[in-house]
Parts: structure tokens; C-alpha cells; sequence
């Protein structure tokens, strides 16, 4: 048990503090569109300096850094206040993905380029009848010579507005039980037969889409995986999702909460003994929640595996986001309520935490499941 | 950086697990508890590990072991619900280790690591019943971050916890001053939580393990996701709950500048997480989970009693919320240096 940073790690930290000092991106735009381009830019300027993706081999780019590096690259990102760089779904998600299931050829054509911010991807798993039940997918891939033909919709895909590419959940056998009959694609968003609608979310701004694929063709060659293997290939992605909300975002919290206790210090509120208890408690919960983050990569890097943890965390994260956000709206006062305050919109915007990434309550059956290893009923 | 227990400190996790598990079974808890007297066969199993001085310094017939190691073996007797003064005994011998002076270390350790001297700690302030001090030969008084040690006898209490003999200090002046050592109270907060820890974390797997046989409608009850949910759940809270204890035993073993907070930190999630997660498990087993020989009770009662014991939740809570906000003017004094 040795909580302090290593050699390796202190230096790394040291440096890349003085590199965010140089390179700072300001404070972000308030249209949701700029921003997102803003958070692109700060992609490409991390990759200048070598830090896009720390946690990739370096053969592909990264500097095939440990997780608990990546922890204190986020930790230094919180808290220098900079943001988490855009095309997380490229990083953190189809990069690994690809690195685990896809040939050599896919490796070298879509990794290098994600890292520069030149191709922005997106993930089209969820449909209007298949979102908890992922399996239930019914974008229908059939196949055509060395060509698949898709049809179907997606929804609630994020970012596809500016996507070049997308990872693609269908099914491509509807003979065999559900989840032995899905295929997982990339599919480039530049391919006739897509449309593709904004989402207007309650925050009143649009993060995320519906997409609809009219005899959409992709060749064989951009199967990820195996055809008929699209279930694990999507569980890889999954998994790699929720260690990062719940690492990444996880360790963000604590921003979050320095400027509610700003507020609660600066208006005296916390002589009020509720206010000050309530507070102490989220304070605790955020702690929590950093070093269980901090133990899980431990535990992972001696296993030599990531494995459901990223769940837990993603729970804890969720729930700790929802009350910090309630809580602040409930002792800011009345003008945290006013349309344009940062409040009201982290206080609307924490509402989507326990449903993005795998509900609260399946990621309590996976908890259940396969870390307490209790009966299953489904 | 490596949160996670070294390979020494895991086997002595299983070890101690497995000797509980043969020596302090719930059978031999629950008639230490009907007897209301200490299973003394334990007990002198336990002395003959060294297990009272598992935190004492070698000089003073301890084995020298760091905090961590410690919190192991507290989490352990938790998990056992073991019904021995083992508690109070090696929470007096952490406070003195840091507060005493050598003389009184040298006049009071050595008996304290032998187990020939039981201990106890208490706070001046507080009148909430002390385990282990109701047959203790020798009471730690804490008092801000000083306090005296007193070989007084308490006052004993009969308490809902009959497993553990409890008491109240009766003089709380009485006896000879310590140091000024923080450190002893925090050490203490954390000893005490990770025993808190063990209770919950039994309370837990006792439920998964019933739930997963108890069959209603035709099915294992734990496919219900109201059963199945309410364990997550707890996983989650106990998940934070190591994190929180043994960031702790690792902060204040080091001198770490969060020592302090984390070990307030830790008192406060386990003064509610323990009650919480053991009374949770008394209702995941229904009926059986009332009852006198379902042994749930043991546990839940001894959370209950540790929860306000040197300070509940809120309590911490308030106190951690003072050291925060030092915290924030000492780094604005640093930033603008
Ligand atoms: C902001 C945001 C961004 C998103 N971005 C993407 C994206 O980029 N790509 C993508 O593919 N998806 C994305 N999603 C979709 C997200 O993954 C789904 O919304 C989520 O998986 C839930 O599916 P659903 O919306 O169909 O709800 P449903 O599955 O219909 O769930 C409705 C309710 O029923 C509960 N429920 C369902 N099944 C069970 C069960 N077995 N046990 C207990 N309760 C159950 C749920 O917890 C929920 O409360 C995003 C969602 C949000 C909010």
C-alpha cells in the first residue's frame, strides 16, 4: 500500500502541469456547437504535445501509459480547470475497441487519425427499441457479395453531427439467439443512405442525434471482430466507457463541488448547520468516489485485466453528480434557477448521468450479477 | 502509487480470516453473548498470536506492525463479530503508542501487547457506552488531541451489544496526562472503522449467500432486482467505505497532510454505512432475519453501538468540514506566495 506518486508518475505530473500552464484553452464558449469544436482544438493541441492518449501503445501514438497515469493526467486536467478533450468516443472507446478486435489493416488506417482530431466518431448502439436491452438491436446489416446493406434507425447516438465515423451495433442473423446474431461495424458517416437529426435535449441544446440508414453499404472489410461477434466487441466498448465516465468524470466531480463550497463560503451559507452537514457528506462522497477510483486501477493493473468495477464507479459518479446538483440548486437560492446560470444547467444536465452509459439500475444488475455473482433472472 | 494491500498484508488478512473463521464461529459468539462474558478460549488464542500487540513496537513486546496492518486484523474481528476485549485493547495500545511518554510506554505497553492488561479508549466528552471498558484494566481518555490514561475501573453498562462488555469512564481526570498527539485520536477513528467495516461487509455476504438459496414463487429470492438492487447497493457503499478506511490507516500511518480528514472521513461513512448495510441484511432474509439464531442481530447491534462511539456522523462530518476549511486558506496562502 503506497499512495503517493511514483518517480514516474510525479514527473509526469510535474510535467504535464507546467505544459498546461503553456497551453491552457480559456474558458469555454457558451454555444454548445463552439464548444464542442473548442474541446476538438484542445484534442489536437494535447496531441501536439504528446498527451492525446496517454493510455494507447505507443506503436499507435500513445505513450502506453499505466491507468493510474491516465488517472493523473485527468486529475491535472481538473484541476488546472481545463476540459476533457472531445472525441472521447475515439480515445476512449473505438481506439481500444479496435486495438482489441480489428486487423491490422483497420488498426493503421483509423488510429493515428483519431488522435489528430482529423476523423470524430461517434457510437450508434442504442435504438428506439433497444436501449437497456442492447441486444434487441434491429438495424438489419445483409450482406451483399463483399458489401453489407444497412437498414434501420438509431437514437440518442452524441456527437454524430460531427462524426466521420461511427461504431456500429447490428444484426446481421435472425436465426440464432439475439446476441449471437450482431455484427459490429465502422461506418463512415460520408456514405449515401444516412440522415441524420439533431436531438433537441430538456437542457435545450443538442449533444445528441437519431440516425436513419437507407440501404447503407459497408464493406465487408469494416467488420470489427468477426461477423457474429458484435456482442462482445460491443461489451468491450461498454466496459471501456464506464471505467472512463467513471475514472474521467469521477475525478472531475471534485471541481464541481470546490465551486458549490466557493459559493457556500463566500455567502456564509455554511454556518447553517444542514447546509454545512449535507455539504460535509457530499464532500465525503466525492473522496470516496476518487480514491475507489484510484484502488480500482490499483487492483486492475495487478489483475493485468479491466473488469466490471468501472461500473461501481460509474454508479457512484452518477448518484454523487445528481445530489451535488440538487443540493447546490437548494442552497444557491433562487437565482440558480435563472435560464443562463451555470447552475440551472448542471443541475438539468446531471439528470442524463444515470441514464447515459448503461442505466443506474442495470449497472446494478451488473453489480449483482457479476460481482456479487447472484442468481440472474432474465 | 498502489492502493491495494501489499501480499504481507493480504496474508494476514487470510490468515486471520481463517483462523476466525474455525475459532469464532457465530455459535461461539452468540453464547459469549447469552453468558455476557468474552469467549476467553479466543481470547487466548488470540494473545498467543500476538494479536493485541500487533501495533505495538517491538521494544515493548509488540510486533511493530504499521497502521494498515491493524486495520486488517479490526476488519477481521468485525467480520468474525468475534466477542473478545481485543478492540479496546489494541485502540489503548494505538493511542498510547502515539501519546505516551516512553516511561509510560515502557510501565503500561508491554502488558497491553501480552493481553494481560485489557484496554479501552474513551472520549472525555462523550457518554456514549465504551466497548470493551466495562472489564478493562486500563482506560485511554482522549481529550482534543491529549488526554490522560487512567487505570480506574468504568463504570459497567448492559447495552443492546451483549458480545462486548461495555462501560462509561467514571472519573474522566482521574490518572496521568498523555502527550499532545493528534494522531492517537485518528488512529483510533480508524481502527474502529475498519472494524465497522468487517461487521457490514459479513452482514453482506451472509445476504448473498442466503438470497442466492431462499427460494419464493418458484425462484431464488435474489432474482427479485428489490433484493438484488438493495445488495448492489451495498456493495457500492461498502466499495466506498474501503476506499475511505483504508486510505486512511495508509494516510495516518504516514503522517500524510490529509491524515486527519481521511481518518474523519472514515468514522463518519462507517458510523452510517455499517448500521445501514446490517440492518439491510436483516431485512433481506425476511423472517429467519429477526431471529435470535439467524445471528444478523449480532452484527447490526454491534454497528449500532460503534456507530456514535468517539464521535458519530455528524460529528465528523463537522469536524472535517473545520479542517477543509483550513485546508483552502493554507493553499490560497501557498498560491499567492
Ligand atoms: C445524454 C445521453 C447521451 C447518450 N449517448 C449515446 C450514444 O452516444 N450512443 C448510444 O448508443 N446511446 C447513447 N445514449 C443512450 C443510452 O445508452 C440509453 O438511453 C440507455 O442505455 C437506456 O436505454 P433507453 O433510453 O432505451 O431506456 P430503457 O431501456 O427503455 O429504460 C427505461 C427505464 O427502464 C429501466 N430498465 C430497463 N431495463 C431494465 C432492467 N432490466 N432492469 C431494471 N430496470 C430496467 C431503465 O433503468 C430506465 O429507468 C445516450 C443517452 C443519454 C441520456
Amino acid at each position: 500500500m503506497d499512495l503517493t506518486l511514483s518517480a514516474d508518475e510525479l514527473a509526469f505530473r510535474d510535467d504535464f502541469r507546467a505544459w498546461i500552464a503553456d497551453h491552457h484553452p480559456g474558458s469555454p464558449p457558451s454555444n454548445v456547437e463552439e464548444r464542442y469544436y473548442w474541446r476538438l482544438e484542445w484534442l489536437r493541441e494535447l496531441n501536439r504535445g504528446g498527451f492525446a492518449a496517454m493510455h494507447w501503445p505507443s506503436e499507435y501514438g500513445g505513450r502506453g501509459a499505466t491507468a493510474m497515469l491516465n488517472a493523473v493526467f485527468f486529475t491535472e486536467l481538473a484541476r488546472a480547470g481545463a476540459p476533457i478533450p472531445a472525441n472521447h468516443i475515439a480515445t476512449f472507446m473505438a481506439g481500444p475497441t479496435i486495438m482489441q478486435w480489428g486487423t491490422q489493416e483497420q488498426k493503421e488506417r483509423y488510429l493515428a487519425p483519431m488522435l489528430r482530431a482529423d476523423n470524430v466518431w461517434c457510437q450508434g448502439f442504442s435504438e428506439p427499441g433497444a436501449g437497456s436491452d442492447l441486444a434487441a438491436v434491429a438495424t438489419f446489416a445483409a450482406r451483399e457479395g463483399d458489401e453489407f446493406v444497412v437498414n434501420g434507425q438509431k437514437v440518442w447516438t452524441s456527437e454524430a453531427q460531427y462524426a466521420h465515423f461511427c461504431l456500429l451495433v447490428t444484426r446481421t442473423d435472425r436465426s440464432v439467439a439475439q446476441h449471437k446474431g450482431l455484427t459490429y461495424f465502422i461506418l463512415d458517416m460520408s456514405s449515401p443512405g444516412i440522415t441524420r437529426r439533431p436531438l433537441r435535449q430538456l437542457t435545450g441544446e443538442s449533444e445528441f442525434n437519431e440516425l436513419f440508414f437507407d440501404n447503407v453499404r459497408i464493406p465487408a472489410s469494416s467488420v470489427i471482430g468477426e461477423v457474429g461477434n458484435g456482442w462482445r466487441v460491443a461489451m468491450t466498448t461498454l466496459m471501456h466507457e464506464r471505467s472512463m465516465i467513471g475514472a474521467g468524470y469521477g475525478i472531475r466531480l471534485r471541481n464541481y463541488l470546490t465551486v458549490v463550497e466557493s459559493h457556500l463560503r463566500a455567502h456564509g451559507l455554511l454556518d447553517d448547520p444542514i447546509v454545512a452537514d449535507r455539504f460535509t457528506d457530499l464532500e465525503i462522497r466525492t473522496r470516496a468516489l476518487e480514491l475507489s477510483a484510484l484502488r480500482q486501477i490499483s487492483e486492475a493493473q495487478a489483475r493485468g485485466s479491466v473488469g466490471s468495477e468501472g461500473s461501481i464507479l460509474k454508479l457512484m459518479w452518477s448518484d454523487t453528480y445528481s445530489r451535488l446538483a440538487e443540493f447546490a440548486i437548494e442552497t444557491v437560492g433562487p437565482d440558480a434557477l435563472e435560464d443562463a446560470s451555470g447552475w440551472a444547467w448542471e443541475y438539468l444536465r446531471s439528470r442524463a448521468s444515470t441514464i447515459e452509459g448503461g442505466t443506474s439500475d442495470i449497472l446494478r444488475n451488473i453489480v449483482a450479477d457479476r460481482v456479487l455473482g447472484l442468481p440472474r433472472a432474465r | 502509487m498502489r492502493f491495494m494491500l501489499s501480499d504481507e498484508q493480504s496474508a494476514i488478512q487470510d490468515m486471520a480470516r481463517e483462523v476466525l473463521a474455525a475459532e469464532s464461529t457465530f455459535d461461539r459468539v452468540r453464547s459469549a453473548g447469552e453468558e455476557r462474558q468474552y469467549d476467553s478460549e479466543l481470547w487466548a488464542l488470540q494473545r498467543s498470536m500476538g494479536w493485541p500487540g500487533v501495533g505495538v513496537p517491538q521494544r515493548w513486546g509488540g510486533q511493530g506492525l504499521g497502521l494498515v496492518e491493524l486495520s486488517v486484523i479490526a476488519e477481521e474481528c468485525g467480520y468474525a463479530c468475534s466477542s473478545t476485549p481485543l478492540l479496546g485493547t489494541i485502540l489503548a495500545a494505538t493511542s498510547l503508542v502515539s501519546a505516551a511518554s516512553s516511561e509510560q510506554c515502557e510501565r503500561y505497553l508491554p502488558s497491553l501487547a501480552a493481553g494481560e492488561v485489557r484496554g479501552a479508549v474513551a472520549l472525555t466528552a462523550d457518554s456514549t457506552p465504551v466497548p470493551d471498558a466495562g472489564e478493562a484494566g486500563l482506560i485511554v481518555v482522549l481529550e482534543g488531541s491529549g488526554g490522560r490514561v487512567s487505570l480506574q475501573p468504568a463504570q459497567p453498562v448492559e447495552t443492546i451489544d451483549p458480545t462486548l462488555r461495555y462501560g462509561r469512564v467514571v472519573d474522566p481526570s482521574a490518572g496521568e496526562p498523555l502527550n499532545q498527539s493528534p494522531i492517537a485520536y485518528d488512529s483510533t477513528l480508524v481502527v474502529v472503522s475498519a472494524h465497522q467495516l468487517g461487521l457490514a461487509q459479513r452482514a453482506l455476504d451472509l445476504s448473498v449467500a442466503y438470497t442466492s438459496v431462499r427460494e419464493q414463487f418458484g425462484v431464488p429470492v435474489a432474482t427479485f432486482q428489490a433484493v438484488s438492487h438493495r445488495l448492489a447497493q451495498a456493495h457500492v457503499d461498502l466499495t466506498a467505505a474501503r476506499s475511505l478506511v483504508y486510505h486512511a490507516a495508509w494516510a495516518v500511518q504516514v503522517g500524510d497532510s490529509e491524515a486527519s480528514a481521511s481518518a474523519a472521513r472514515a468514522k463518519a461513512w462507517l458510523a452510517e454505512a455499517s448500521r445501514t448495510v446490517t440492518g439491510s441484511a436483516i431485512h433481506a432474509h425476511g423472517g429467519i432475519g429477526f431471529t435470535w439464531e439467524a445471528n444478523l442481530h449480532w452484527l447490526f447491534k454491534r454497528a449500532t453501538m460503534l456507530g456514535p462511539y468517539l464521535g458519530g456522523a455528524r460529528q465528523h462530518r463537522s469536524r472535517l468540514l473545520d479542517m477543509l476549511g483550513t485546508a483552502q486558506t493554507t493553499s490560497h496562502e501557498t498560491d499567492h506566495s
